[in-house]
Order: structure tokens, then sequence, then C-alpha cells
């Protein structure tokens, strides 16, 4: 029954298969194509890959919070297509309706045969970009099974039901995923003999092994994403000048200036920097060049996005993107954005995408930057910056960024304290107490987690007391001298507090650093 | 290639943004009484607040990326997008100078309560007058979020957590406390009860009658005379006569937790208890009905939500115990309910020591018998706690010879098995002699009282 329903869009498909073999002289083989009927799953996957760079990573409970709360709040962004540049590549599509018009035929083609672009673009290029997708998404994949049967298996056996299981491990994953990738060498792997003793166990040492793969594969993938991008909005381009040429369809113009106006659902395609700034350097290129073909074969034998810029000297990129810029600013508010909004609200958010084009590409090309590792070492989304001995015990502080993970999820660290406590049974790693620094929109913030002895037997790895702390690192003179605090009276006078094991932190983050190991830790 | 079609169900490709794992809230008794006191206590759990506001400012930087996105991928209507800028700009402007301060602020203890997070917004939005970089009235309804900031946290047996608001409190507490209270007993188990058009039929009854005359397990068949009917449902007035004199602030076992917050948890527990039976069962009308009674000196019968709320937020341990007052004020509620059914009232008192305010003038007439054995004995009890123990007979012997109703009297004593040997058990137990026995509950078994005071008084009464 869907089948018939499907019969425009297989048709529509043939076309899009017809006209891009035309335009580009062959077509990808490689590739599959997954038709969304519920379009809320689409943009769940299409979150996903913008987080974690694949599509079947798991997110932590908090990621999946806020994430939840903007969808109510309905500010996800609803793109109709998602490409994944593995191999095969995977394109992601929203279910068009069921009788497609001129115009949804038009916007159905188009990114067809984008994605087909980006599918040929995986196959031909030399670059190790999709074949390091394709593996991390297979290990996402596996990394998923490995949790579910776990969570399953463990609440099998035992007899309590383990609400908490799932959450746990989802955020088990994510934080020692966050870890590895950014290579922060505390971590603590449990020994491969520790497999046997229980269920647990293995699963960790089966997930972190795998999650250092990952990490590994991630590091080296070659940064791809200007030539994915520039090939496919080239041919997209081409592709819609040529429908439109061949009369097929017929766009309206807009009054005022006589400029076509396209369909709404090709906004995605057609707005956004990304596209205009990739678009404007293969047209560039293609300058250098005597005709497509070569440039095609050109852009299938760069590693890299460096080794494309480095076509240019850096005042020609600098150049590109400030004329660009300014082009793209004349151009898209109007065309792609109601009169009535104001012209500075919708421009500073083309400006900030803008931005992080332009760090990107001075990036690369200054640092003569290829893989993704190098840029994450650039800015890592976590670091380590030592630990304090307070009395007996360290404390490790880390510096976690936007992206990084949220706050909450650290309570799983605790967990892998019990190295030195003995009530809660697994022998995971390692950070007993933690104090982050994270800035949060206009906040930068220091908090800690503390954990007590327990006086009970846990029920879970969450069941645990534990003292949070959360101050503002700020330069005020008069910051940390509040007057404190009611629950006072547990608290241990801590005489001996070394700090000679921390590094690189600045005075604010000194000074905030020391109130919270004054006021939160105690009777550890 | 040709292409292939397949389909896959939301079963095989789940929803990444899904939460799992979100079953019931499982609270023990002690995370209960920490709760209870967040609650009576707005000035603890600051560190809770702090993690509010850093929870807002994580949802709000989410929020701000994915509008950016939103607006530069999606099309968007006018209004759509007219909303959208706006949003952008008030999460903006609450991330970079609202939360800052606000956070400040926590650390401070300067926002501890509803009404100050409410005259934060005032002075805020009267700030902002002049400056005119937000909509105002956009921005007041969304700094209502703030109020998240007071809103209590409580951790289940498992770890998990959730934040309610301070008016749901109650309600919540006493939903789950009364549910897990109707895990361990059902007063009437209903899969034994078969509601039929032609009457009520006990299963286990039946069953047990069919046995008996079949002489087989299982029994080989249901006669009609062996099924056993129900002939009425009586209802119930359950009085929950609680102490709250001085001596229930003492702390039981190791943790923060007083006889008082017992108490109190244990009243909460009966009376959601009730209300979640009466709910169950479809009928025109309630069979039970729980009234707490404090035992303090303004004595008042705690019979809806509102007071019951009042009680848990104001009471305290302090003063005499003021029982015969109580027990006075229970009977003459009770007297004036359902005048015209046939119900049983049902007294349950929890007390750790003796009464030692009478009342007066006391008309009713005293135990001969109880008088003698007090004026024999040699005793440090002091005569008004002898005079209350007397009164109190007189009233308890009073009701069990009232034909109009039913009365039923428990007693429990809150202390180890070494108060046998004290005067104060072998007083309470003198006195209530013909009437009930007194019932001993360790103040450590105290997250077992309502179970206890279910089984021994309501059940098998």
């Amino acid at each position: 029954m869907l089948k018939a329903e499907l019969e425009g869009i297989v048709e529509i498909y043939q076309k899009a298969k017809a006209d891009f073999r035309v335009l580009v002289g062959s077509n990808p083989e490689n590739y599959r194509v997954l038709i969304f009927i519920n379009p809320e799953l689409h943009v769940s996957v299409n979150r996903v890959v913008e987080i974690t760079g694949t599509p079947q990573a798991i997110l932590t409970a908090e990621q999946i919070t806020n994430l939840r709360s903007a969808r109510i709040n309905d500010f996800l962004p609803t793109g109709k297509e998602t490409v994944y540049n593995s191999l095969p590549t995977l394109i992601y599509l929203s279910v068009p309706s069921n009788e497609l018009t001129k115009e949804q035929e038009l916007t159905l083609r188009i990114m067809l045969i984008h994605a087909f672009a980006h599918a040929l673009m995986n196959e031909k290029t030399v670059s190790n970009s999709a074949t390091t997708l394709s593996k991390l998404y297979q290990i996402d994949v596996i990394l998923k099974e490995l949790m579910v049967n776990n969570v399953f298996k463990l609440n099998q056996t035992s007899e309590n039901n383990h609400a908490w299981a799932w959450q746990y491990f989802q955020d088990l994953i994510g934080v020692i995923r966050l870890f590895t990738e950014s290579d922060v060498e505390d971590f603590y792997t449990p020994p491969e003999d520790a497999r046997k003793y229980t269920l647990f166990n293995n699963f960790s040492i089966e997930a972190i092994n795998l999650i250092r793969e990952r990490a590994k594969l991630a590091r080296k993938k070659h940064l791809h994403e200007l030539i994915d991008e520039g090939f496919a909005h080239y041919i997209q381009k081409k592709a819609l000048d040529y429908l439109l040429e061949k009369g097929e369809y017929k766009l309206p113009k807009r009054e005022e200036d006589k400029q076509i106006k396209y369909p709404n659902d090709l906004k995605a395609f057609l707005a956004p920097p990304i596209g205009e700034f990739s678009l404007a350097i293969m047209e560039r290129l293609l300058g250098k060049f005597e005709n497509e073909e070569e440039l095609f074969e050109k852009l299938f034998s760069y590693k890299s996005d460096y080794e494309l810029l480095e076509e240019f000297s850096w005042d020609e990129v600098k150049d590109l993107l400030a004329v660009n810029k300014n082009v793209h600013s004349e151009s898209v508010v109007e065309t792609w954005h109601s009169s009535k909004s104001r012209w500075t609200d919708i421009w500073s958010v083309y400006a900030y995408g803008w931005r992080q084009i332009e760090e990107y590409t001075r990036k690369i090309y200054r640092r003569k930057y290829s893989t993704f590792g190098q840029l994450l070492d650039d800015k890592p989304r976590i670091t380590s910056k030592g630990y304090v001995k307070v009395g007996q015990k360290k404390v490790y502080v880390f510096e976690v960024n936007d992206y990084g993970v949220g706050i909450d999820q650290l309570v799983i660290l605790h967990n892998h304290m019990s190295l030195y406590r003995d009530d809660f049974r697994t022998i995971l790693p390692a950070f007993a107490d933690v104090v982050i620094f994270k800035k949060l929109g206009g906040i930068h913030v220091a908090t800690l987690f503390a954990v007590h002895k327990t006086k009970y037997q846990p029920l879970s790895p969450y069941n645990l007391p534990i003292a949070t702390r959360a101050v503002q690192v700020t330069k005020k003179k008069d910051a940390y001298k509040f007057d404190l605090d009611d629950e006072k009276d547990e608290k241990l006078d801590v005489t001996k507090i070394d700090y000679t094991y921390l590094r690189k932190l600045t005075q604010p983050q000194r000074g905030a650093l020391t109130y919270l190991i004054k006021e939160g830790v105690y009777e550890l | 290639m040709p292409h292939r079609i397949y389909f896959i169900t939301e079963a095989e490709f789940t929803d990444p943004l899904q939460h799992y794992g979100d079953v019931e809230f499982v609270l023990d008794f002690e995370d209960a009484a920490q709760v209870l006191r967040l609650w009576r206590n707005p000035h603890l759990g600051r560190s809770s607040r702090e993690g509010a506001v850093l929870s807002i400012a994580a949802k709000n930087s989410v929020a701000i990326e994915n509008i950016l996105q939103k607006i530069m991928n999606t099309y968007l209507t006018p209004e759509e997008e007219e909303r959208l800028v706006n949003e952008l700009k008030l999460l903006r402007f609450i991330g970079d100078h609202v939360l800052p301060d606000v956070l400040e602020r926590v650390n401070r203890n300067e926002l501890q309560t509803l009404e100050d997070i409410l005259k934060y917004i005032q002075d805020l939005l009267r700030e902002l007058k002049y400056e005119g970089t937000v909509d105002l009235q956009q921005l007041a309804d969304k700094l209502n979020q703030l109020k998240d900031i007071v809103d209590i946290e409580i951790t289940d047996a498992f770890g998990r957590k959730k934040r309610i608001s301070r008016e749901s409190v109650m309600d919540l507490l006493g939903k789950i406390l009364g549910r897990y209270l109707l895990r361990q007993i059902s007063v009437a188990p209903i899969d034994e009860i078969q509601k039929r058009p032609r009457g009520t039929i006990r299963l286990k009854e039946t069953y047990k009658s069919a046995i008996l005359g079949s002489q087989t397990i299982p029994p080989t068949s249901v006669k009609q005379e062996d099924i056993v009917r129900v002939k009425k449902d009586r209802r119930s007035l359950v009085y929950l006569i609680v102490d709250m004199s001085q001596s229930m602030r003492k702390t039981v076992f190791e943790g923060k937790m007083s006889r008082l917050d017992g108490a109190l948890l244990t009243s909460l527990s009966l009376y959601y208890y009730f209300k979640l039976i009466n709910r169950r069962k479809r009928k025109r009308h309630d069979m039970f009905k729980l009234a707490v009674v404090p035992i303090r000196k303004n004595t008042a019968v705690i019979d809806d939500d509102k007071k019951m709320e009042h009680l848990l937020l104001s009471a305290e341990a302090k003063g005499k115990t003021y029982m015969v007052q109580a027990v006075q004020a229970a009977i003459e509620h009770a007297k004036k309910q359902h005048l015209d059914k046939d119900i049983d009232v049902q007294f349950t008192i929890v007390t750790d020591g003796m009464p030692n305010v009478p009342t007066l003038p006391f008309n009713l007439r005293k135990n001969d018998a109880l008088t003698r054995y007090f004026s024999e004995i040699q005793t440090k009890t002091k005569p008004e706690t002898i005079e209350c123990l007397v009164q109190l007979n007189a009233i308890f012997t009073n009701l069990k010879k009232d034909r109009s109703r039913k009365w039923n009297i428990s007693y429990f004593l809150m202390g180890t098995e070494s108060l046998r040997n004290k005067e104060l058990y072998i007083h309470t137990k003198q006195m209530l002699k013909g009437i009930t026995r007194p019932i001993l509950i360790d103040p450590a078994q105290i997250k077992r009282l309502g179970e206890q005071i279910l089984k021994e008084s309501i059940l098998y009464a």
C-alpha cells in the first residue's frame, strides 16, 4: 500500500538520477536513501548528527533533556534532508506530502541531486573522510547494541529493576567518549582480567576499547567539509539552472526586483553561508582549470580542505570570505526572510555562521590543519588542569567548553572512584571529586562535585551522598566573600590543601577553586 | 543499480531523543523525610538552587544554538520568524545578563523563596524599563522560569532526580508514600472480591469452603452454597491522633530524621493511602476517611488537603501532651459526621509518652478500679498525668458503651522493648484495660509505622 504512495517519489528519484547523469556524466552507486514518514524522527537524527558527528551515536541524558525541551518550544531546525557522508552515503529525507505540487517536485529533485553529489564525492575521493565516517557509524551501532544488551541483561539478572541502568550507560558512554576524544590522560581503564567478574566490568572494558578505537579513527579523519559542500552546491546550482532553463518548472518572480522566487523548502540549500562560500570557492577554482572535468578530478584528488585552500593565497581566501559575506548580506535577508523582521536581527544570525567559517578556514590555512584531531586539539572539548590535594585525596580539575558534556553527567565520574570507596562495586575509573570550569552563555561557572562516604548500601551508581556547589568565575573583588552557611555543621576543617599540582589556571579560576574547596570538600 | 524499497518500523529505528528508563519514582521514607525538611525550611538546599540555575543556563544555550540553525535552515512564516527572533533576543539577554546575577544571588543565599524570586523579577523589570533593549512583557513571561530555582529537588532511591514545585510537594510525597503503603497492605484486597450484579462474592472464602466441601485442592467444584457473599460495606472514619509534644523532637537512628518527621510522614502517607483507596474503588461515597488530630495546645481536626498542608509546614514538636483534649476533639468531630448512617469510627493514637494536661470540667463517670490502682501504688508519675489517664479511660469506656456507632481504639507507644518494664507502659496498659492493649513500636522502625498502624488497628481490629 505504502509502495503505491511512494511511486511519486520514485518517479522524481529516477528523474533526478537522469539529470545527474546529464550534468556530471556518471551516477553514484553506493548510497542509501532513508525516508522518514514521521518528520520528528528526522529532526532527531539531524540533531544527533549535528552534535555527535554520526547518526547512531549515543547522547547523554542531559543532551536529550535539553534537546527535548527545545523541541517542545519548537526551536529545532526542521531540515528536509540530512546527508551523512559515509560510504555508503546515507541520505535522510522527510517524506514529502502525498500529492506533490510542481514546486515540491522541483525541491525533491534538487535535494536528491544535491545528495547524489555528496554520494559521488564519497565514492571518488582519495580522502579518508568517507571511509572513516562509515567506520565511526559502525562503531556507534555496535556501542548502541552493546548498551541495549547490557541494560537488558542487567535488568534480567538482578532482582530489583535497575531503572537507572539505561541513563547510566548513556552517560557513561557520553563521558568516556568526551574524555577519550580529547585525550585526557588521567582516565582510568579497568584491567583486562577484571572482565570475568561482572557483566558490568565486561561491558565497560568493551565500551572503553570501542570508544578508544573510535576516538583514534575520528582524530585521523580528514577535514573535508568545504570540498563536500562545495561540490554538492556546485552541482546543485548547475541542476537548478538546468531544470529552469529546460522550462519544466516555472518559478514565479518577485515583484520588487524580478528575482526568481525559489521554493521555500530549498532554503536550507540556498540560504546558509556554508553553501554560499563553498560555491564561491568552486567557481573561483574553476577559473584555474580548463574545464569542469578537470575541476572534478582535482576535487576528488584533494585529501583535505587544507589542500583545497592551498590553491589560493591567504589574501585570496580572505578576499573570498569578505566579498561573499558582503554579497550575502545584501541579498539573503530580503530573499529568505519576512519584510517585517529587522535586518540586523536576521543578519546577525548569518554573520554568526560566517564567523564560524572564517574561524575554520583561518585555522586550517594558517596552521595547516588537515585532520579532525588537529582541529580538536586546538580547542579541546575538555582539558585536564591537574588536581588539588585535600588531605589524602585528590580533587581533579577540568575545563569543559560549550559543546562538551553536561555538568550533570560528570556525576558518572563519581562512580568511577570506587577505587578508594569500597561500598559500590565497580572497578571503574577514578575521579573521586571534580571541579569543572564551564562557560554557559554569559556565565563562566565553576562547579564542584564531592562525594561523601556512604552510610548505606547504594542502590544505584547515582545514589551517592554528593555535595555539589557552583559559583561564578569572576574578577570581581568581593567575589567569594559571602557569609555562609546553614548547612555548615558537618564541615571538616581541612588544613592540608596542596595546590601545587594545578596547571594553567587564570587568577579568577584560582579564586573560585579555592572557594569551592573550602566550602564544599568536607568529610569525605 | 535498480532501486529497492524496504520498510523499517519505528521499533527498529528508535527516536534518539527518546527518554528511556522513565519509570515510577521510588522514594524511600528517609528521602521523603529529607524532602519534608527542605520543604519546611526554604533556607536549606542552596546547592540544588545553584544546580537549577546551571540547568536553566544549559537549556538556554542549547535553545539558542538551535534557533540560530533554524533561522538559517528552515523556511519560516513571518509570525514564526518574529517569534524566534524574539526568543533569541530574550534567551541571550537572560543568559548573558540575568543568570550570572541570579547565580551570584543564589550563592549569597538571597534567593530562597518564591517571594524572593518574584521580587527580584519585579526589580529587574523596573530597572530595565528605561533601557528598551528587550520586550519587557515577554521578558517577564520568560523570567517566570526562574521560579524553578526554588523548586525542591528530590532524589529517589535510584538516584534519579526530579524537581517539584513547592505547591505540589505534598501531593507528590503523599502519593508516593500512599502508594508505597498500598503496595504493602491493601485494606480491601480487591482480587478477593468480585462485584456481581447480584451482590459481592468473597473469592477467598468461597474457595475455602469449596475445598472444605470437596476435600481436595483444588476443589473439584464450587457449589452455590459455597459462595460467600459480603452483606454490606461499612463506612469507616479513621482518626489518627498524633503526639506533637516536645519529646517528639528526639531523632531516630543515625539520620537527621526526628520522631516528629516520622509522625508527620506517617500521617501524610495514611491520609493519601485512604485517598487513593477511595479513588480506586468506584463508589458513590468514600469508604474510608482519615483525619489527623495533632496532640497540641490548640486542638484541631485536620480533614482536608489545605489543613494537612498547613500542618506539615508548621508542625513543631513542643509543649505538653494535650491528649485528652485531642481525643475529645476527635469525638466531637466524629459525632457530627454521617448522622444518618451506621459507621465505624477508628481512633489510632500514636504517642511517645503519657498525657499530662487534664481537661476541666470533666463529667463522665471515672473508673473506680483504675483510681484505686493509682492510689495504691508507689509512683513518680505526676498527679496530673494520673488524672489524665483516668479521664482517658473514662472517655474510652464511654465510647465502647455507645450503641449509635462502633468505636474502635488502638494505642501505639513509641519506644523499644525495654519500655515494657517502665511505668509508662504499665500505666498505659492499666488505663487501656478492657478497651484495647498498647502496641509498642520501635522508633527506629518508624518508616514502617504506617504499615503497622494499618495492620494492627484498622485491618484486624
